[in-house]
């Protein structure tokens, strides 16, 4: 039996970006959008239990959203003298907003308009660091607790640049829409983008098991099964639903019995999650048979071909390293230079490994852990243990997760040579 | 602006600090200040909480304790002081400190008295 707090949940989780999207393109603003949708909400907490929870519960929502939405343009109305330029537009799409109302949106189910937000989430005027958190909030609904430990970030500073981010949509008038066709591809790796930071949060190596402590892997699988179902023609989405499944996959054998990091080569492979790992190369064939190359998809067919020791019991190295070298030579990221430095590391080409490390802005690399971690590793393989140490302390130091802690400390510890 | 990072451990980190444990516990703590670099202006390490006491003074009457205040499993276990930008950068740094996988780290502003004047 769930109560009626978890009803408002559960309709919460499943509609909130269906609502807060279908509410922002009739009044153009994420704020008065969100503002009407969490009086729905909390409406819906005090009258459910009286009332029942109603059939339809996303359109009982709806319904009082809409109506929220309708008052705040005529107090806005009564305001008008003071209102500014801004503001004034905002009352002439509410005024349309009202005239709308009147249609329902409830013949063929609500007017799929997540897309929309996605894009005015990830839209180049919005600062890098802030498109994730936009997505979380508006599309998922996260708070800004869940938003602020994903992001390393205070609650209160995040919930104050949510406001600010959102004051300059509609300062910058940044349209509610897909974009046009031209610049679809550059603004699709944006929303991409901003999934994947979802995922593994700080650390761009998928190898690496610290980044799925962040939480929001769950969120990010779901929101990168959203655009594949939303944007069939494209591949790279695929790629994305691809990569982090076949990561995903992986979960439950980056700890032993006894909760011990275990890295991704010596994982035992029953403990992979076979369903995950079966979507995952079904996304990624559907995107290949597309024959639209991007990052997304050579990542996946890398974590792919790892995925085939399950089946093999053999990593085929050689082939790792070429998929990293094709990304850091298209795609470069520092996660694809550290991937193809340790995969020659493998094929026993210790010293070249080093020198694509070496090659990386210290700047960037400085407080990078999976750089230090793979450093420490070549250059104990070259057997120059001072450097492997010093390398090692900086991955130790660097990693907020426990279990690699102490296999970092292991790591060191069978360098120093103690 | 300069945060104050308050580090709480427990028992067990206490413990680790002298015990068997000592060599894994110091080489956390190093590896870990090494990625601070010269971001920490200040700090110190403390004495348990058993060899410290407490002092109130109430309506002019006196108190003195051994011990810490409050009675929780964690106490304060040392202090560092962060030279940094921005509390979000303050907040990556203390992401990684060892006590707060253990327990828990605490981030502080100081109060800049002559900006206020």
């Amino acid at each position: 039996m769930i109560s009626v707090d978890q009803e408002v949940e559960l309709a919460a989780r499943e509609s909130y970006g269906r609502l807060l999207a279908w509410l922002t393109s009739r009044c153009g603003s994420i704020s008065l959008a969100e503002d009407a949708l969490a009086e729905a909400l909390s409406a819906a907490v005090k009258r459910w239990p009286e009332t029942g929870v109603p059939d339809n519960t996303e359109a009982w929502l709806l319904t009082v959203a809409r109506r929220r939405l309708i008052d705040e343009q005529r107090r806005q109305g009564r305001h008008a003298d003071a209102e500014t330029k801004l503001a004034t537009a905002e009352k002439i799409r509410l005024t349309i907003a009202a005239t709308e109302a009147s249609e329902t949106p409830f013949g063929a189910g609500l007017p799929e308009r997540r897309l929309e937000l996605l894009f005015t989430c990830a839209h180049p005027d919005i600062p890098d660091g802030m498109r994730t958190p936009l997505m979380l909030q508006t599309v998922l609904g996260l708070t800004a607790e869940q938003i602020g430990s994903a992001m390393m970030v205070a609650p209160a500073t995040i919930g104050q640049r949510l406001v600010r981010v959102k004051r300059r949509i509609a300062d910058k008038g940044i349209p509610f829409r897909i974009p046009p066709d031209e610049e679809l591809p550059e603004r699709l790796a944006h929303v991409l983008d901003a999934v994947y930071a979802a995922y593994g949060v700080g650390y761009d190596d998928a190898d690496d098991a610290s980044g799925a402590a962040a939480g929001l892997a769950g969120e990010a699988i779901w929101l990168a099964g959203l655009l594949v179902q939303l944007l069939p023609d494209e591949a790279e989405p695929k790629g994305l639903y691809a990569l982090l499944c076949l990561s995903e996959a992986r979960r439950p054998a980056r700890r032993d019995d006894k909760g011990r990091f275990v890295p991704l080569e010596e994982q035992d492979t029953s403990r992979w999650d076979p369903a995950l790992i079966e979507s995952g190369e079904i996304a990624l064939w559907r995107a290949a048979r597309q024959q639209q190359s991007g990052r997304f998809q050579i990542e996946a067919s890398i974590q792919s071909m790892h995925a085939h020791r399950a089946r093999t019991g053999v990593i085929d190295w050689e082939a790792i390293g070429s998929a990293y070298h094709l990304l850091m030579n298209t795609y470069p990221t520092l996660g694809a230079a550290i991937g193809y430095a340790a995969s020659l590391g493998r094929v026993g080409e210790v010293a070249e490994g080093l020198v694509v490390l070496d090659d990386l802005d210290a700047d960037r690399v400085a407080r990078y852990q999976p750089y230090w971690a793979v450093r420490g590793w070549l250059h104990a393989e070259a057997g120059q243990r001072i450097a492997a140490v010093d390398a090692y302390d900086q991955a130790i130091g660097l990693t907020a997760d426990d279990a690699v802690r102490e296999w970092l400390l292991e790591r060191r510890a069978l360098a120093a040579g103690d | 602006m300069q945060v104050m990072m308050l580090i709480q451990e427990t028992p067990e980190d206490f413990a680790a600090r002298t015990g068997p444990a000592a060599n894994a516990y110091w080489e956390k703590w190093m590896a870990y200040s090494s990625t601070l670099g010269d971001k920490v202006v200040g700090g110190n390490i403390l004495g348990d909480g058993g060899t410290g006491v407490t002092i109130t003074v109430r309506d002019g009457e006196r108190q003195i304790q051994d011990g810490p205040y409050a009675d929780s499993k964690e106490s304060l276990g040392g202090y560092m002081i962060f030279e940094v930008e921005s509390m979000d950068e303050a907040i990556e740094m203390a992401a990684t400190c060892p006590a707060a996988a253990s327990a828990r780290v605490e981030l502080r502003p100081t109060v800049d008295m002559a900006a206020n004047a």
